[in-house]
């Protein structure tokens, strides 16, 4: 039987692209799919990690939503009320901070290098920081004291913590501000210029022009901002109580997850908070593509 | 007589708006400096001064103790030897930057290049690998990793990046191969280069700026990476810390300030942050095309 030469350069190029994918497949294989549907075994089990490892049933999602020493359902609500409200600010201050430094000129594009620096210095470096710059006599108090403003609390008491949290991430919206830049960049100029053909103010250039042209990148920041926000742990890092704050009051799931596993060292239990955590993203980054009606992805 | 007062007028208007929105430029780029600011003069404050209240904005009271205590690595017991924290961290960061951009731009190939069957299926499982949570994967990994004897050591933070380095990244690259001519490729293909060829000579030189992006960003986040440490060396004897996981253990949310501890941790802190500044400003331009090509993809 003779095989054409179609069909040998067919298959020619099916084992390339195969031999190109082969890292992919290894990497996703070992470091996605297996721990995955490891995880889902062991959130079946009673397992340390060493010695102990017993099938006990749906005993560790029971015990995570009844009698968690924790308070799951207070974790969570720190945790969804954290991704909500970062969020809801960082896309909404960023887009703002990036529309205020979208003319182009030199000395516009010096200042946006500004703003984004604080997003090139590490996440250790910065928590180390703050806990001299938020302490009850540290340098932001100092500040306020000199200007005749009462002391603010910021991580030292369970209402001010989230708000701190806020506070401190504003300090990253210059990686916003870039993505938000881009997607300006992208808009055809003449869209503008027929729009100021027809006497539109700048108002209306905003409202009918722009934000109906970035829609496509607010939709990416928000699914990715979900994913992460809800993925938050830098806390860990600089807030006190080991990383929960002051009576809990930013003690958020990874958090949670990471002190289970690890501290704890019940790795069934954390791998069931973990496919809970796992199901909840699932499930928003759903609903957010099923309503995604709003996003404009041009005429085409 | 009445136009040119009116041209007199819009142009005063525009200088003033000019100098507003300088002056918010000024107030929000002070606001991010601050944190940074203080820290670098902190590094160089004498103890007394940086406890002085109200704060003290420029020191004047100079020292170098802090800094010197880092290089020498000899202090009355409130340091730790940085430095060799810090050639122990650039091993993995290395090892990262010259693998990871390696692997992806060579997955990225087979997508934006090649044609073979299942390319898609391929293509979104890829993506869906986005949304699956770190807390998830980890568990299995740290069993995994003890189970090959590869715990406190510098294995668990780089043998995942010869795998392709994570689906954004390749994301990335496949976008930015997509926008290199058809042409070029099609050229070499005539002119019988295989597709290892095609990728090593062709593809992969013209990818240099999203090469450069991937490089300084892969360099960013591992060196800032105090969890990876924090999870699979934990009980790594003290001389094989990375940086960032012995400031986080050395800093990590200390409520209650001593005034000793100031100076060291913004000693430490500007000494841990320059690299990557530094790498910043060498490629600001590369760096800030490359977040505009990601913004693209949306």
């Amino acid at each position: 039987m003779k095989i054409s030469d179609k069909t040998v350069n067919k298959l020619r190029k099916n084992i390339a692209g195969y031999t190109f994918m082969l890292p992919l497949i290894i990497g996703v294989s070992v470091f996605s799919f297996w721990p995955i549907i490891s995880s889902l075994i062991y959130s079946f089990h009673k397992y340390d990690g060493f010695m102990t490892y017993e099938y006990i049933g749906f005993r560790n999602y029971v015990d995570l939503f009844k009698h968690d020493i924790d308070g799951l359902g207070k974790v969570l609500s720190n945790t969804f009320i954290f991704a909500a409200g970062s969020v809801i600010l960082s896309l909404s201050l960023s887009y703002l901070l990036a529309l205020s430094v979208s003319k182009q000129s030199k000395g516009v594009y010096a200042i946006r290098v500004l703003f984004y620096i604080p997003c090139v210095i590490p996440g250790v470096v910065m928590a180390a920081m703050w806990a001299d710059l938020l302490a009850e006599n540290g340098a932001f108090n100092s500040i306020f004291t000199s200007l005749g403003l009462p002391k603010f609390a910021f991580l030292d008491s369970p209402e001010t913590s989230m708000i701190t949290l806020f506070i401190t991430g504003l300090w990253g919206l210059g990686g916003g501000m870039i993505l938000w830049l881009a997607a300006f960049n992208n808009i055809p100029r003449t869209m503008y210029e027929a729009a100021e053909i027809d006497g539109a103010k700048s108002f209306t250039k905003f409202v009918k022009i722009t934000i109906p042209m970035t829609t496509p990148t607010i939709f990416y920041n928000m699914i990715t901002g979900v994913i992460g926000s809800l993925q938050y742990n830098g806390t860990l890092m600089l807030a006190p109580n080991s990383g929960r704050g002051y009576e809990n009051s930013i003690y958020f799931i990874s958090v949670k997850i990471y002190r289970d596993a690890f501290i704890r060292m019940k790795f069934g239990y954390a791998s069931a908070a973990a496919w809970i955590l796992f199901v909840i993203i699932g499930v928003l980054v759903i609903i957010m593509f099923r309503t995604s009606k709003w996003v404009f992805y041009g005429e085409e | 007589m009445a136009k040119s007062d009116l041209a007199n007028k819009t142009a005063r208007i525009r200088t003033v708006k000019n100098i507003l929105r300088w002056c918010f430029y000024v107030v929000v780029a002070v606001f991010f400096f601050f944190p940074f600011y203080y820290m670098l003069t902190r590094s160089i404050m004498t103890a007394r001064q940086s406890a002085e209240r109200p704060i003290v904005l420029i020191p004047t009271d100079i020292t170098f103790g802090m800094w010197r205590s880092i290089f020498s690595g000899e202090d009355s017991g409130n340091s730790l030897p940085y430095i060799k924290f810090l050639f122990n961290t650039m091993k993995i960061v290395v090892f990262n930057i010259i693998f990871i951009p390696l692997s992806a731009s060579f997955v990225a190939f087979g997508f934006a290049k090649c044609k073979f069957v299942g390319k898609n299926v391929l293509f979104a499982i890829m993506l869906s690998t986005i949304l699956l949570p770190a807390t998830i994967v980890q568990v299995p990994l740290y069993v995994l990793y003890g189970d090959l004897h590869l715990l406190n050591t510098y294995w668990p933070l780089m043998l995942p990046c010869v795998f392709g380095g994570g689906a954004m990244r390749i994301f990335l690259i496949r976008q930015f191969m997509l926008g290199i001519p058809k042409e070029l490729d099609e050229a070499a293909e005539i002119d019988g280069a295989g597709y290892f060829r095609r990728y090593l000579q062709i593809t992969l030189p013209n990818c240099f700026a999203v090469l450069i992006f991937i490089i300084v960003e892969v360099f960013v986040s591992n060196w800032g990476d105090y969890y990876g440490p924090m999870i699979y060396m934990s009980i790594a004897k003290e001389e094989k810390y990375t940086l960032a996981y012995a400031v986080f253990l050395r800093f990590q949310n200390s409520n209650g300030i001593h005034a000793e501890d100031v100076g060291m941790r913004a000693a430490v802190g500007t000494l841990m942050s320059f690299p990557p500044l530094i790498l910043f400003f060498c490629f600001q331009r590369n760096m800030i095309e490359g977040v505009v090509m990601s913004g693209i993809k949306g």
